[in-house]
């Protein structure tokens, strides 16, 4: 073996703890205790023991730098901070792990003088960040415990809040439950490492001590068999394609898929907000959904392509499905063809993760990247229509509430790369077939969306939730179509009960407003300040009002009336100024 | 003909400078009778610009950028770098600060912009500052020279459009290494624009990338050059460095290809004069000197009444801020000096501050600047007429980086090294004229360190799959197949054979780039937080919090003390709170080193001077060993007396690791055949010891912290301990001089290859101090004397008779 090679066998993994003979109390020997300059007040005779032999072996480095020395080199670590945020800033990594029992730990460090337990002589070794999934600390929260155990489930609670903090406020794609794959990954670590370890290296091991075995019975890394659909020998070379067809009248929940195909693209450009997608055949699109082994970067491979579109009025489905990494060009190949086929692409937070990816592998395989198509990102379009209702846009979430769809044994999406990793070695294709079940779900919950909101959007339906009628009156205002927002705003606020409805009238009286009809927005003011329930909402009708009554109708009185209730919204100093200008008018009208 | 820079503006007209000024501060000198403890006083020549003509191939956009700033002709290193560029060269311009080293870069990249649109250039900065400070007049420089290509930099503070337009269109791309290392290379495939089309690599500042740092810099540029290759381009690496003594050797460890270098500068020098001055001795007891800091003050006091703009440089933020202080006091009642125009530089400067400070001493407002760092100043202050060193900055490179402030390119200008007690200092105070011939030191780094190397395949596998045959930079194919092989084993990566060979690709979810740190193996840094202002103050890496930040330890910070009331050591966390004690504490460490693997032996062996005979033998070694540590107490030392007032416990586990250390073995015949008891010689070695340390550490240009040192038996890992212990057959004493970083940054080598000169400078840091019988700065604190028997002398006499001279 090389000399590389042996270091190599002598790299410590993560958690390995190799206890050393810990010095022993020391052997007393006839050597006699050095003579001191002073006598130590206290300690004397610790400190002369000290300076006795300490058995065998040990030296006593009696001259270690004074602790006088400055804190690390003031440009390297604040610039090493630096470089840490940036590093966490530029990428969307695991912060802290979660620390698991560390009362243990606490009880160890509390112990009486002079004795050392068991656990606390695991070695830190030289192995210091081998162990992937850790990022850096993040700085400490600066939390005061009251004891040893408290403090550690403060730091805890505290860590886990700024990995979820983190998290939230960097997240971009609004799915993948990092949340749960962080629940998964601490549990992970509890599991795997040994209980009352040191800390980090434990939690380390964890992350490298994945079982030697996959679970499940062990599969020959060629055998296929067990994975649906077959490989297929295509124009780009072999793909393992696993196809499937769907009768229009298929439905996902209880929205069929067949609408999408013809649904107009005018609409689509409305509450898409998107007005390139105004002359799209929606007949041609191509609904594109991907399983991947990570987030982003240049590792991070796509190995299930799921591909959906229309071929006269039934919606078939592909699924390009990677036997081996390495193996991407064919599937690159066959997903050039069906988009240059296209008219656009329809994805659900593809904008963001999906297509950025794909684009991603091409240029990894060397290929020239497609040209970016028009696009169609459901997961904007679901977000601004449902969030009010459903306060998230998830699909699993969208799909029970709006489609009426629940899955049974879904895989869940944190779960997927590891599941995949593992068949490449050799794991099941039982849970290989569970991922290609589960995207096909995401891919038909599409096409199944598109119909179902263009339907809903086209006009308002009065057994519509209110709350998505009046999130659809926003959608339409801002793709411009006044009258269409009018109608949805009306029907919302006439259906709405409790706080929404003030928010539908507001809406309502708003449009109305600006199409310069008074009459229309003042009943709706008039019905919003009878249905406010919080102070925001009576404020801004008041104020509306204000201003009606007083640049519109030239009602001076009223105007007052009603801006005596907008000086807490305002500010004292420009409600001042409304209450002088009316008063103002009101003595010039008054006087002449 | 003169060649004009913005910072210097054109010809000066202040009334009151004039040369004489900086005389008439000499001749005071001589009469206040401070010449008695100058140690050194030579007079450098001045140095006249070697310039050559614009060559003829200069592209028009390039004459037109520097016609706007007034330059006619190039200095022979500018011109130089532009040659070794255009025959398509690496190269490294070590020449001194403030010689116009930007040209050196700038100028290669502009005439690759205006070859070609496409055209792309990554400059390294090792701080954000000064990446920043380089946008704007780099910038500048493109607009002159008409060129479309921007300038971006690319760190955590750039927002999303700028970090678009990073992508997709500028220029040159200014980062620092850390971003390099996490947010660009694993995410390469969003940049094949810029790896594309990529036609030099700049790398600043490239002393700074030693020990560690430099060790993970080497590993990120080879992963650099792997994925430029991918994606077609292979860029040329031009290397900027301050002084130090292997610009050439250091700058290819660094990129792993042979550099050319260019060392002899053609920028001008005014005469310059340089002073070592050591201040007398109060306490010869103790070998104390009269404070330097003070005596700074008083030579600076005496420049600033003579009208001559000084520059001082502090040690510590607390130094400059105490020199400021008394300045500030003194000149209080002098009428002609504004205390105002007395200002400090600290770190965390801000740009348009320093512009101020710029501005104002071209006015003349500023007599005097107070800085710690060479660094801080950033790229250019300008210089000034005379340099004050308030203590030794602990390296040869770094005296010449602060004198090199001193000086304009006309006119005569002044560096004065005021030495303190420190042991290193008295060394220089000894043998001044080492200062100018003494042989700048060695950066060193281990690009091939395990740790390091393994951490940045994981990185590489990720950013791309390797094939076999495929090297990582300078590593052959065979070291990267074993690397891969662990990695398999590991689950990290996983082969794919088929007929057409084997490939390893990327097979885990987690993202290796978060995982490492390139300013350290391993992230383990504890926060230290005051427990009275719950703030962090400081971190601090998980090997030196075992002797600094054990429970009850003093720890300082800045100017302040605080106590470690509580280690968490779980959770990475050291409570502290702000006391003010009269001691400081010291931990102790048990450290035994086994050797695993010999590397290389020699023998070092000369003959002793009379009166002594015999010859003897010490066998040297290099190699791998194991250090198993173990902090187990601390001592209470008092201000001032260095005496011992206390002890303490400390409960904290064993650390162990692999490096690499250089060690001697004294003989035990030699030991038994000196007429004095036994652990007497032993802890006079351990002396011995402490010395080669400090004299080591120099001469790295390394913290001391990072070298370990323990004085042990190679052959017999059970053998009989230190002092007092009694003596066995075999035993022969081991000097252990270990890299602290596991694996190895290249120190070990270094001192083995370096073994002669280091015992001959120890025998010089010895004779020199001014101590009696031996002190804590020279040997170490003494443990286990005996009454009667002065260590310092025996050491010296140990080296005398094993002929170190």
């Amino acid at each position: 073996m090389s000399r590389f090679g042996r270091k190599l066998a002598r790299l410590k993994m993560p958690g390995a703890t190799e206890t050393v003979e810990s010095a022993d109390a020391p052997a007393s020997t006839a050597a006699p205790t050095p003579p001191n300059t002073q006598t130590p007040s206290e300690g004397a005779e610790s400190f002369a023991r000290a300076g006795r032999p300490l058995g065998r072996g040990w030296d006593l480095d009696a001259g270690q730098a004074q602790t006088s020395a400055r804190a690390p080199a003031g440009d390297g670590i604040r610039d090493e901070s630096d470089a840490i945020s940036h590093a966490l800033d530029a990428m969307r990594g695991d912060s802290d792990a979660i620390s698991h029992d560390s009362d243990a730990i606490s009880d160890a460090m509390a112990r009486p003088e002079g004795a050392i337990p068991e656990d606390a002589r695991a070695t830190v070794g030289a192995q210091g960040p081998a162990a992937q999934g850790l990022a850096p600390r993040s700085a400490a929260q600066g939390l005061v415990p009251r004891s040893a155990a408290d403090g550690a489930r403060m730091n805890r609670i505290a860590r886990l809040q700024a990995r979820i903090d983190a998290m939230v406020g960097r997240r971009q794609n609004g799915l993948r439950s990092e949340l749960a794959e962080a629940g998964r990954r601490s549990e992970a670590r509890t599991r795997a490492a040994p209980a009352g370890a040191w800390g980090r290296l434990a939690r380390g091991a964890a992350e490298h001590a994945r079982p030697a075995e996959p679970a499940g019975p062990a599969r020959d890394p060629d055998d296929f068999s067990g994975v649906p659909g077959a490989l297929e020998e295509t124009d780009h070379g072999p793909i393992h394609v696993v196809s499937e067809v769907f009768d229009p009248d298929h439905c996902h929940g209880h929205a069929p898929v067949g609408p999408a195909r013809a649904v107009p693209a005018a609409e689509v450009a409305r509450f898409a907000l998107d007005a390139e997608l105004a002359d799209v055949d929606m007949s041609r699109a191509l609904y594109v959904d991907t399983e991947t082994t990570g987030l982003y970067g240049s590792g991070t491979v796509p190995f299930l392509i799921g591909l959906g579109w229309f071929e006269g009025e039934q919606f078939h489905l592909r699924q390009l499905f990677l036997r081996r990494l390495g193996e991407e060009r064919p599937m690159l190949g066959f997903l050039s063809d069906r988009l240059a086929r296209a008219s656009c692409i329809v994805t659900y937070n593809g904008k963001s993760f999906d297509w950025p990816l794909l684009c991603q592998r091409f240029v990894m395989n060397r290929l020239p990247p497609p040209e970016t198509p028009l696009h169609l990102d459901l997961l904007h379009c679901a977000r601004r229509a449902y969030k009010k209702r459903l306060g998230g846009a998830r699909l699993v979430h969208i799909e029970e509430q709006v489609l009426g769809m629940t899955r049974v044994d879904d895989t869940p999406g944190h779960e997927i790369p590891l599941i995949y990793l593992d068949f490449v070695r050799g794991g099941p294709a039982d849970r290989v077939a569970g991922i290609i079940e589960h995207n096909a779900h995401d891919i038909v919950a599409m096409a199944a969306l598109l119909g179902r909101l263009a339907q809903r959007f086209a006009r308002a339906h009065r057994d519509d939730d209110p709350r998505d009628l009046l999130s659809y009156a926003r959608i339409a205002a801002r793709a411009g179509d006044a009258e269409r927002a009018a109608e949805f705003a009306r029907v919302a606020a006439e259906r709405a009960t409790g706080g929404h409805a003030a928010d539908a009238w507001l809406f309502h009286a708003d449009l109305a407003r600006k199409r310069r009809d008074w009459d229309t927005a003042e009943q709706g003011l008039e019905a919003a300040l009878a249905e406010a329930v919080d102070d925001e909402q009576s404020g801004a009708a008041h104020l509306a009002l204000a201003k009606l009554f007083e640049h519109r109708r030239k009602d001076f009185d009223r105007a007052l009336r009603h801006a005596y209730h907008t000086r807490w919204m305002e500010g004292s100093a420009a409600w001042q100024k409304r209450i002088d200008r009316i008063e103002r008018k009101r003595a010039r009208a008054a006087g002449g | 003909m003169s060649t004009r820079t913005p910072a210097f503006g054109g010809d000066r007209r202040i009334p009151w400078r004039s040369p004489r000024g900086l005389d008439a501060a000499l001749a005071q000198w001589r009469e206040d009778g401070v010449w008695q403890q100058v140690a050194l006083d030579r007079t450098l020549p001045p140095v006249p610009a070697r310039e050559v003509p614009l060559p003829a191939a200069l592209s028009p956009q390039t004459r037109t950028a520097l016609a706007g700033r007034g330059i006619e002709r190039l200095y022979s290193h500018q011109a130089r770098a532009l040659e070794l560029a255009a025959q398509g060269h690496d190269f490294v311009v070590a020449t001194p600060t403030a010689s116009g080293k930007s040209l050196c870069y700038n100028l290669p990249v502009l005439e690759a912009f205006a070859r070609s649109a496409d055209a792309r250039a990554l400059y390294l900065f090792p701080t954000k500052a000064l990446s920043r400070d380089q946008e704007d007049s780099l910038r500048a420089l493109l607009q002159e020279a008409g060129l479309e290509h921007g300038a971006i930099t690319y760190d955590g503070d750039t927002p999303g459009d700028a970090r678009r337009a990073a992508r997709q269109r500028t220029g040159v791309l200014l980062t620092n290494p850390d971003m390099l290392h996490s947010g660009i290379l694993p995410n390469h495939a969003g940049w094949a624009r810029m790896f594309g089309n990529l036609e030099y690599v700049v790398i600043d500042e490239l002393h700074m990338y030693r020990g560690v740092f430099g060790s993970h810099l080497a590993n990120v540029l080879r992963r650099l050059r792997r994925i430029a290759r991918f994606h077609g381009s292979d860029p040329k690496f031009i290397l900027c460095s301050a002084t130090i003594g292997n610009p050439a050797e250091h700058a290819e460890r660094i990129v792993g290809r042979p550099v050319k270098a260019i060392t002899e500068s053609g920028a001008p020098a005014g005469e310059r004069r340089l002073i070592v001055y050591n201040p007398p001795v109060v306490n010869s007891e103790l070998g104390i000197r009269a404070s330097y800091l003070k005596e700074a003050v008083r030579l600076t006091l005496d420049l600033v009444r003579a009208d001559v703009p000084t520059l001082v440089f502090g040690q510590s933020r607390n130094g400059v801020e105490v020199m400021l202080k008394y300045l500030r006091d003194r000149l209080a009642g002098d009428k002609r000096i504004d205390p105002s125009s007395i200002v400090a530089y600290r770190g965390g400067y801000l740009p348009n501050q320093r512009r101020d400070t710029e501005r104002a001493l071209r006015a003349g407002a500023i007599r005097c600047v107070v800085a710690t760092n060479a660094l801080e100043l950033g790229i250019d202050i300008g210089s000034l007429d005379a340099v004050v060193c308030a203590g030794y900055p602990g390296t040869i490179a770094g005296a010449w980086q602060r004198f090199g402030r001193a000086g304009r390119r006309q006119g005569a200008s002044l560096s004065v090294l005021v030495t303190s007690s420190a042991p290193l200092d008295q060394f220089v105070a000894g043998s001044p004229e080492h200062l100018l011939d003494g042989g700048v030191e060695h950066a060193r780094v281990d690009p091939d360190n395990v740790e390091i190397l393994i951490d940045h395949l994981k990185c590489a596998a990720f950013e791309l799959p390797f094939e076999e045959d495929d090297p990582l930079g300078d590593v052959p194919p065979e070291t990267v197949q074993e690397g891969l092989g662990f990695l398999e084993q590991h689950r990290v990566v996983h082969a794919n054979h088929s007929t057409k060979g084997t490939t390893w690709h990327w097979a885990s979810d987690a993202y290796p780039a978060s995982a490492v740190s390139l300013r350290s193996i391993g992230w383990d840094n504890f926060v230290i937080i005051d427990l009275d202002t719950d703030k962090n103050i400081a971190e601090m890496d998980f090997r030196s919090t075992h002797t600094m930040l054990h429970e009850q330890a003093i720890y300082q910070h800045d100017a302040d003390q605080y106590q470690v009331e509580r280690l968490d050591y779980e959770n990475h966390k050291a409570y502290v709170r702000k006391v003010a004690p009269d001691y400081y504490t010291t931990a102790e460490t048990r450290t035994k080193v086994t050797v695993i693997e010999d590397d290389e032996a020699a023998h070092v062996s000369h003959p002793p001077p009379p009166p002594h005979s015999k010859v003897w033998t010490m066998a040297a070694g290099l190699g791998e060993v194991s250090v198993v540590s173990k902090v187990v107490g601390y001592k209470k030392i008092k201000y001032h007396t260095h005496e011992n007032v206390g002890y303490g416990e400390v409960h904290l586990p064993v650390m162990q690791k692999h490096t690499t250390a250089f060690w001697l073995t004294i003989p035990e015949d030699f030991v038994t055949s000196l007429s004095v008891p036994r652990p007497a010689v032993i802890d006079a070695l351990r002396g011995l010891l402490n010395a080669m340390h400090t004299v080591a550490a120099a001469g790295l240009m390394i913290d001391p912290r990072d070298l370990g040192r323990t004085l042990g038996d190679k052959d017999d890992p059970d053998g009989p301990a230190s002092s007092g212990g009694g003596g066995g057959p075999g035993f022969d004493p081991t000097l252990f001089l270990y890299d602290e970083i596991p694996g190895g940054v290249g120190l070990a080598p270094r001192l083995f290859d370096e073994r002669e000169p280091l015992l001959v400078r120890t025998r010089r840091l010895l004779d020199n101090c001014g101590c009696n019988g031996g002190c804590p700065a020279c040997i170490g604190p003494t443990v286990g004397v005996e009454a009667g028997v002065r260590p310092r002398p025996l050491v010296i006499g140990i080296l005398d008779r094993l002929g170190i001279r």
